[in-house]
C-alpha cells in the first residue's frame, strides 16, 4: 500500500508535463513517424525518388540551401568581427544595446521578411524605382530580375538578413566571456586585433558557430514560406513541391507528400549527424587548448 | 448503489434530451400558409463567419428587415469551415425524429454534393419559393457539375473576369497572341494550382478546343498555345505568380497590364483605394466567363421549415440582392437576371472537379517545365 502511495506521489510530480508530452507525441512525432513509415512503401519511394520532378527539386533545394548558408556564414562572421572590435573599446552596457539593434531582423517573421524583400528588390520595387527616378535606367524592366527568378537571389538575401542575427545571438555570450586580460597580454607581445581574432576568438566560437549554422541550414532546407513567395514556378524546392501536392482535393497525394517529408527529414538528419560528429572533435580540441 | 441509480437516471434524462421533431409538410401548403406559420419562428443560418462585411450584411440589413416584414427572427451561426456543419448534420440525421441544430445552411460544390448524396436536405424547395422565377437559369441547373434538382436556392454568383486598364483589350486567343507580340512582357497569369489561374487556363482551353466537354488528354493544342506565347509573357514565362493576389500586385505596381479575378467587385473597390489605376475595368473573353454560384439550402430535420423558406425567399428578393451587390456592403454577384451586369456574358458553366485537378499537373508538366 505504502509502496503504491509513494509511487503515485512520484508520478504526480511528472504528471505536469503530460499535456505537453501528449501534444508533442500526437502533433509532432506522429507526423514524423508517419512520414518515415510511408517511406517503407518501396515502390512509391522508388517512383518518387526517380521522377524527374523530384530530382530537379532536390538539386535545386540543396543548391539554394548551400548558397544561402554560405551567405549567412559570411554575413554573420563579419557581424561577429565588428562586434568583437566594438567589444574591445565599449563597455558591456553599450554593447548590449548594440546587440538589441543587430537582433532586429529576428523579430520579423520569415514570411514578412520575404514580402519585404520582394517589395524592395522586385523590378517595380523600391530600389528599382529610385534608380529609375535618378535616371540610371530608362525603363523599370531594365532593372535586373532579383525576385522570382531561377537563381533565387532574393531568397538568399532574405536568409542572410534574417538568419545572421540568430548566429550572432548564439555566439555573442562567448565573445563577452573572452577575458580582457588576454587581450592585454596579447598587446604586450605585439599581437594585432585581427591576429587575436583569428587565433583566439575564432577557435573559441567555432563549435557554436558551426552548430548554429547547422540549425539554420536545417531550417532553410525544409522551410516553405520564403521559397514559396520568392521562388519560381519551376523548379520548386522540395517543401513547396510537397505543399502543392498536399493542397489538393485528392487524398491519394497524401502518401506522396508523407514520403517527401520523410526524405526531407532524412537529408536533414544525415547532415546533422555529420556535423555533430565532426563538431564533437572540434569541441574537444578547443577545450584542450583552453586547459593549456 | 445510490450513485449507480443517479448515473442511470441522468443518462436517461440526457438521452431523452433533444426536441421532438414535429415538422409539418410544407410541400402541401400554400405560400400564404407558410408565411402565416413562419411568423414568430426563429431561423438559424449556418455559415462561414470569416468576413466582417458579410456578417454585417446579415446582422444589420437582413435580420432587421426579416423581423419587420415577416416577423421571423434570424440567428447567425458562424463556423470556420462549413464541413463542420455538414458533418454535424450527418450525425444528427441518425437520430430519427429529433430536431437538428441546422435550419438554413450556406454552401456549394463538394459540400452540396456531400449533403445531397447523404440525403440530408428537405427537398425540392425551389418549387415552393415564389422569387425563384426571377433567378438566372444556369444557377438552378448545376452546382460545380452536381445537378441542383431544386434542393438548394442560389444566393450569389462569382464570375471569372479579366481586368485591365488598356483600351480594347484582346478577347480571344488569337487577338491575345497578337497583342502579346507587340507588348512583350506585359501579361502573365497565375500558375495552374491557383483557382483563378486554373480558370484562365480553362477559358483558353474552351476557346481553342471550341467545346466544354474535353478531357485533359485532348489539351495538346492548348499546351502548344501556352508554349507559343511563353516568350512574350512577363519574365518570358520562366515563372508565374503563385496567386491572383500576387498578379494583382504586379498589376498595381505597373509591371503587367492585366490581372484576373473571380470577384468582380474587386475592380471598383481597388480603383477606389487607388491600388488599381483609374480607367481599370473588367471584361470577359468572347467564349464567356466561368460562372459559379453559392447556395442556401434547408436541412431535412429542421424545426422551422416555414421560417427557413421565408428567409430564403427574402434573400432572393431584389431588395436583398441589390444591397448585397453594393461593393461597399459585400460586392457579391447577383443571381437575379434583372441585376446581372451585361459584360459578364456569355456565361460558361464550370467544368467538373476532375478536369480542374488534371490541369494542375498537366500544365506543370507541359508548360512550366518546358524550356
Amino acid at each position: 500500500m505504502n509502496g503504491i502511495r509513494m509511487w503515485l506521489k512520484k508520478i504526480k510530480k511528472h504528471l505536469g508535463i503530460l499535456p505537453s508530452l501528449v501534444f508533442m507525441l500526437i502533433m509532432f512525432w506522429a507526423g514524423i513517424l508517419n512520414s518515415i513509415k510511408a517511406m517503407f512503401n518501396f515502390n512509391l519511394l522508388r517512383e518518387i525518388v526517380f521522377s524527374r520532378e523530384f530530382i530537379v527539386s532536390t538539386k535545386y533545394t540543396l543548391r539554394l540551401s548551400l548558397f544561402s548558408i554560405l551567405s549567412v556564414a559570411f554575413v554573420s562572421i563579419i557581424g561577429i568581427f565588428i562586434l568583437y572590435l566594438l567589444s574591445i573599446n565599449l563597455s558591456e552596457e553599450k554593447l548590449k544595446k548594440i546587440r538589441v539593434l543587430t537582433l532586429f531582423p529576428m523579430y520579423i517573421p520569415y514570411i514578412l521578411a520575404g514580402y519585404m524583400f520582394s517589395l524592395i528588390l522586385s523590378q517595380s520595387g523600391i530600389i528599382s524605382t529610385i534608380v529609375y527616378k535618378l535616371g540610371f535606367i530608362e525603363n523599370l524592366s531594365e532593372f535586373p530580375a532579383l525576385v522570382n527568378e531561377p537563381r533565387g537571389y532574393s531568397i538568399i538575401f532574405t536568409y542572410a538578413w534574417k538568419a545572421s542575427p540568430f548566429i550572432i545571438l548564439m555566439v555573442f555570450p562567448n565573445i563577452l566571456r573572452i577575458n580582457k586580460d588576454w587581450m592585454d597580454v596579447a598587446r604586450v607581445f605585439g599581437v594585432g586585433k585581427f591576429y587575436f581574432f583569428r587565433k583566439i576568438v575564432f577557435p573559441l566560437i567555432m563549435p557554436l558557430y558551426i552548430s548554429s549554422l547547422f540549425i539554420v541550414f536545417a531550417h532553410i532546407l525544409s522551410s516553405f514560406e520564403v521559397p514559396y513567395l520568392l521562388g519560381v514556378t519551376y523548379p520548386r524546392t522540395l517543401s513547396v513541391l510537397a505543399y502543392e501536392k498536399y493542397a489538393r482535393n485528392s487524398v491519394s497525394n497524401r502518401e506522396v507528400v508523407l514520403v517527401m517529408n520523410g526524405i526531407i527529414i532524412f537529408i536533414t538528419t544525415l547532415i546533422g549527424m555529420i556535423i555533430y560528429y565532426s563538431n564533437k572533435s572540434l569541441r574537444e580540441g578547443t577545450e584542450l587548448e583552453l586547459e593549456k | 448503489m445510490k450513485k449507480l441509480v443517479f448515473l442511470i437516471l441522468s443518462l436517461v434524462i440526457l438521452l431523452s434530451c433533444g426536441k421532438k421533431l414535429e415538422q409539418k409538410d410544407v410541400f402541401s401548403m400554400s405560400w400564404d400558409e407558410i408565411k402565416a406559420n413562419a411568423k414568430g419562428q426563429e431561423v438559424s443560418i449556418t455559415m462561414w463567419g470569416g468576413s466582417k462585411e458579410i456578417n454585417l450584411y446579415f446582422d444589420n440589413f437582413i435580420a432587421p428587415n426579416l423581423k419587420e416584414k415577416y416577423g421571423v427572427n434570424l440567428r447567425r451561426v458562424p463556423v470556420t469551415d462549413i464541413r463542420e456543419a455538414t458533418n454535424k448534420m450527418l450525425v444528427e440525421a441518425k437520430a430519427k425524429g429529433k430536431a437538428g441544430s441546422v435550419d438554413v445552411i450556406w454552401l456549394n460544390g463538394e459540400n452540396f454534393h456531400f449533403v445531397k448524396n447523404n440525403d440530408l436536405l428537405l427537398g425540392d424547395i425551389n418549387s415552393i419559393l415564389p422569387n425563384i422565377n426571377n433567378v438566372d437559369k444556369i444557377a438552378l441547373a448545376s452546382d460545380f457539375g452536381e445537378p441542383v434538382e431544386g434542393l438548394e436556392a442560389p444566393l450569389g454568383q462569382a464570375n471569372f473576369i479579366m481586368i485591365s486598364n488598356i483600351k480594347n483589350p484582346p478577347t480571344n486567343t488569337k487577338a491575345l497572341k497578337e497583342w502579346l507580340k507587340n507588348n512583350k512582357g506585359r501579361f502573365t497569369y497565375p500558375n495552374s494550382n491557383d483557382f483563378v489561374g486554373n480558370a484562365f487556363i480553362r477559358t483558353i482551353a474552351v476557346d481553342i478546343l471550341g467545346r466544354t466537354d474535353f478531357q485533359v488528354e485532348d489539351m495538346k493544342p492548348v499546351w502548344d498555345y501556352f508554349n507559343e506565347i511563353k516568350p512574350y509573357l512577363w519574365r518570358e514565362g520562366k515563372t508565374y505568380p503563385e496567386s491572383s493576389e500576387r498578379l494583382s500586385d504586379l498589376f498595381s505596381s505597373g509591371e503587367v497590364d492585366f490581372t484576373m479575378s473571380y470577384a468582380p467587385s474587386i475592380v471598383e473597390n481597388k480603383v477606389a483605394t487607388g491600388e488599381f489605376p483609374k480607367g481599370t475595368s473588367a471584361f470577359v473573353f468572347d467564349v464567356g466567363s466561368f460562372t459559379n454560384n453559392h447556395y442556401l439550402t434547408i436541412a431535412k430535420n429542421t424545426k422551422n421549415p416555414e421560417a427557413s423558406l421565408v428567409f430564403i425567399n427574402y434573400m432572393l428578393s431584389e431588395e436583398a440582392q441589390s444591397e448585397k451587390l453594393k461593393s461597399s456592403v459585400w460586392g457579391d454577384g447577383s443571381v437575379l437576371r434583372s441585376l446581372q451586369k451585361v459584360y459578364f456574358e456569355p456565361q460558361l458553366e464550370e467544368l467538373g472537379p476532375k478536369i480542374t485537378e488534371d490541369i494542375k499537373d498537366e500544365w506543370n508538366k507541359n508548360v512550366a517545365q518546358k524550356n
